[in-house]
């Protein structure tokens, strides 16, 4: 019995050590990484700058006692940065709350994206639910700017994209998991949001077409618009159609966009998109005279653009909508089928019909 | 008989030993004034024995009235005479007259297990009142109840309980056993009773569970369980419990089905949070911050930075200040409950006379900011407080007889009224 009592008790004073578990290291050693840039630095034998905004914590938190600093180092890859970065900084570096990661433009055009993708991906610190973004003019600048508005440091730029904060209609919200998809299935193409500064703010009004390499294309935000519609169905959108004295404006409050796949040999890529809304500003009683002749002309105009912004999309070379992907679900996926589809893509048509629903003037009468 | 009796005794002062004579007949007449009922004694023997005297009747009154027995044997004189029995020879017959003195003659009012619907009156410290409280809402033919006198130095009387159609024949063997086997020790309450039942002394999970509610105590015995009751006690021992019979409150029992299943619900949910926050917080804190909401992280990061100690030793001091807080706000009655909420005294009859318990009030005030200097602005003080509340609500349940004085936190919960 003595002895038994003895073996436990040895057994509990060998476990109970490894309890302890692997690297304590508690939060007020760690320092937060809020957002990090990835530029392109003109030297050849070390081209990667890494700059990371590091938040300074406080108790309080009040509008614009945000506090932070910026440190930047170059080095030849981002994994040497990161690791140069770490003596400079008296606390060990905390990604876990990093959900910003900027590409300067100069550095996907000269080097590409798969360099920062592979870094980005195999840090088991890094969230997959990321913001990844290209800073113009570069990186820095947009991880350098700390907004007046911001409560904790890095919050502002959070905001801006998805629904969390602001529901922009302009802003394309690219997750870094999807980014990786993107980047590696065949028959899609990334597309990235552009982030500039605007005065004190961020600006994140357009997005870049990427092939799987570099940029092809940067839209301009109407087209930025009509991209998120079209591909993503985003809500919260408007439609303007030009009149005298003023447009009429259609505030979506409700898109959904469906793709298909017509025509064997000569494909049709037909986008069904379907719009509900108010009208937002028109002339008094546009809508009593001709309800059903506003729709269509409405709907009319949309498909014009989006067809424009398809062609122009497909003259680049990308492909964000997915439709390679489409085209390999829909076929057989035999020999040579993906050799077919990117002969056929150049010479594609499309086909946008869009549907829109008026609900009401917004007025009561 | 006197004289047999003053041997055993001695001559205490609390001690009655007269020969009384009312001119026709002699009566010797011996007991403890301070333990028998004095109207009981001059109704029943002072009265008929002198200005109502008549010898025929007196002698049948003390042969056929339920109150006098007669024959019991010279040994067991003095154990009548401790317990407040009457002891009188009357004809060269030795009679016991029973007039004990009882103490309450009223149901005390729940103070532990207080419910807001249920019945409000609790066990006392008499155990006749107290069977007289279980047979009133435990009223079956079946309820059978087995009276035990222990041979050791307290000699309370202690009484079993159960349904005779509902019990578990080798649990009752096994509890009768065991109260035939009590050690011959002092017994003084129904807890120390519960530690010699459950025989088993570094017991994690308790087998028995103390209730101070007569409705909880019918309860169990309806489900087929077993009672003990002891004398002076004003809690009942129930057995075999498990786990859930501690998280479950009487009201759970009163309430409206919804309300009384997201209670049950929220209190494992805060039993849970009472086990694992502290260790949840270390291992946030200190390996995974990314859990947390980025605000909470920074918060807690920049309230952090003032404190000198690992996230752990952190913990452990706070665990520890709670602990001895809950106990000193139990033990040091004097100075009012520790409100589970925001740690302020709420009693405003901690206000005593000044002497030796200023220090004292002193020393418990340095624990409580002792307590609160390690605490973080927002976050984990609620959740600590949450967690306060928590544990001593589960302790009070599981240790019930050592808080007397304390109201349960269920109790300040606003009554909802029902129409």
């Amino acid at each position: 019995m003595i002895l038994k009592k003895a073996l436990l008790l040895c057994l509990i004073l060998t476990l109970v050590p490894a309890l302890g578990g692997c690297q304590l290291k508690d939060i007020d050693k760690r320092y937060f990484v809020v957002s990090a840039g990835f530029d392109y630095s003109d030297n050849p034998a070390m081209p990667y700058r890494v700059s990371l905004r590091l938040a300074l914590p406080s108790s309080k938190v009040e509008e614009g006692g945000a506090m932070s600093v910026v440190q930047t180092v170059d080095a030849a890859s981002i994994a040497e940065a990161v690791r140069h970065l770490k003596s400079t900084v008296d606390k060990e570096l905390e990604f876990g709350h990093c959900r910003e990661f900027i590409l300067g433009r100069k550095l996907i055009e000269k080097d590409g994206i798969d360099n920062s993708m592979q870094w980005l991906s195999r840090r088991r610190d890094i969230q997959s639910v990321s913001n990844v973004m290209i800073g113009e003019p570069d990186a820095y600048s947009v991880v350098n700017l700390k907004p007046k508005s911001e409560r904790y440091p890095g919050n502002s730029l959070f905001l801006s994209f998805g629904n969390e904060g602001t529901e922009a209609a302009n802003t394309v919200t690219t997750y870094l998991f999807d980014l990786y998809r993107r980047l590696y299935e065949t028959g899609l193409d990334p597309v990235l949001p552009v982030a500039s500064l605007f005065g004190d703010a961020y600006r994140i009004d357009r997005a870049a077409m990427l092939d799987k390499q570099k940029t092809r294309l940067f839209l301009d935000p109407d087209e930025t618009l009509l991209f998120n519609m079209t591909a993503f169905g985003v809500d919260n959108t408007i439609i303007a159609l030009p009149d005298k004295p003023v447009n009429i404006v259609l505030a979506a409050t409700h898109t959904t966009s469906k793709i298909n796949l017509a025509g064997g040999e000569d494909p049709v890529a037909v986008v069904n998109i379907r719009i509900e809304g108010f009208l937002e500003q028109s002339p008094p009683h546009l809508l009593e005279k001709d309800w059903r002749g506003l729709e269509h002309k409405m709907g009319k105009r949309f498909s014009e653009e989006a067809e424009k912004l398809l062609y122009k999309i497909r003259d680049a070379g990308v492909d964000p909508y997915g439709f390679g992907l489409h085209y390999l679900a829909d076929h057989h996926n035999g020999k040579g089928r993906w050799e077919k589809w990117k002969r056929l893509y150049p010479d594609i048509r499309f086909d946008v019909r869009a549907s829109v629903s008026i609900q009401g003037s917004g007025l009561i009468r | 008989m006197l004289d047999k009796i003053k041997e055993t005794l001695g001559t205490p002062a609390d001690f009655t030993a007269e020969t009384m004579d009312n001119g026709y007949a002699k009566m010797q007449i011996c007991f403890f004034p301070g333990m028998c009922d004095m109207d009981q004694l001059k109704d029943g023997i002072v009265i008929p024995f002198s200005y109502r005297f008549d010898p025929d009747e007196f002698r049948r009154m003390l042969h056929t009235s339920i109150g006098f027995m007669k024959d019991v044997p010279e040994a067991q004189w003095v154990d009548f005479l401790l317990k407040g029995y009457i002891l009188l020879e009357y004809e060269g017959e030795v009679f016991v007259f029973r007039a004990i003195r009882r103490m309450q003659t009223q149901p005390d009012q729940t103070q532990v297990e207080a419910s807001l619907q249920g019945p409000q009156s609790a066990f006392t410290e008499n155990l006749d009142l107290n069977l007289t409280l279980i047979r009133n809402l435990y009223n079956v033919p079946e309820l059978t109840v087995e009276n035990f006198e222990p041979q050791n130095q307290s000699k309370s009387k202690i009484a079993l309980l159960y349904d005779r159609t509902r019990r578990n024949a080798t649990t009752l063997d096994e509890v009768r056993k065991r109260l035939r086997n009590l050690d011959k020790g002092l017994l003084l309450s129904a807890g120390q009773l519960a530690k010699q039942l459950s025989q088993t002394k570094y017991r994690l999970f308790p087998i028995t569970q103390l209730t101070e509610r007569p409705d909880r105590l019918s309860i169990h015995l309806n489900k087929g369980k077993l009672a003990v009751l002891l004398d002076g006690s004003r809690f009942a021992i129930l057995l075999p419990v498990h786990f859930f019979d501690f998280m479950y409150a009487m009201d759970d029992h009163y309430e409206p089905s919804w309300m009384s299943r997201f209670l049950i619900g929220l209190r494992y949910i805060s039993m849970i949070l009472t086990l694992l926050l502290p260790a949840l917080y270390i291992s946030i804190v200190s390996y995974n911050p990314e859990v947390f909401r980025v605000q909470l992280a920074f918060t807690i990061d920049g309230s952090r930075a003032a404190v000198p100690y690992p996230s752990f030793i952190e913990v452990l001091l706070m665990l520890f200040m709670i602990e001895a807080l809950i106990e000193a706000s139990l033990r040091l009655a004097a100075f009012g409950r520790l409100d589970g909420r925001d740690g302020r005294r709420s009693d405003p009859g901690a206000s005593r006379p000044a002497g030796g318990s200023g220090q004292q009030h002193h020393d418990h005030r340095d624990v409580r900011r002792g307590h609160f200097q390690l605490r973080h602005p927002q976050f984990d003080l609620q959740l600590f407080h949450s967690h306060l509340e928590v544990r001593v609500r589960y302790r009070s349940r599981v240790r019930g007889a050592c808080r007397r004085r304390r109201r349960p936190v269920h109790a300040r919960r606003v009554p909802v009224q029902h129409a």
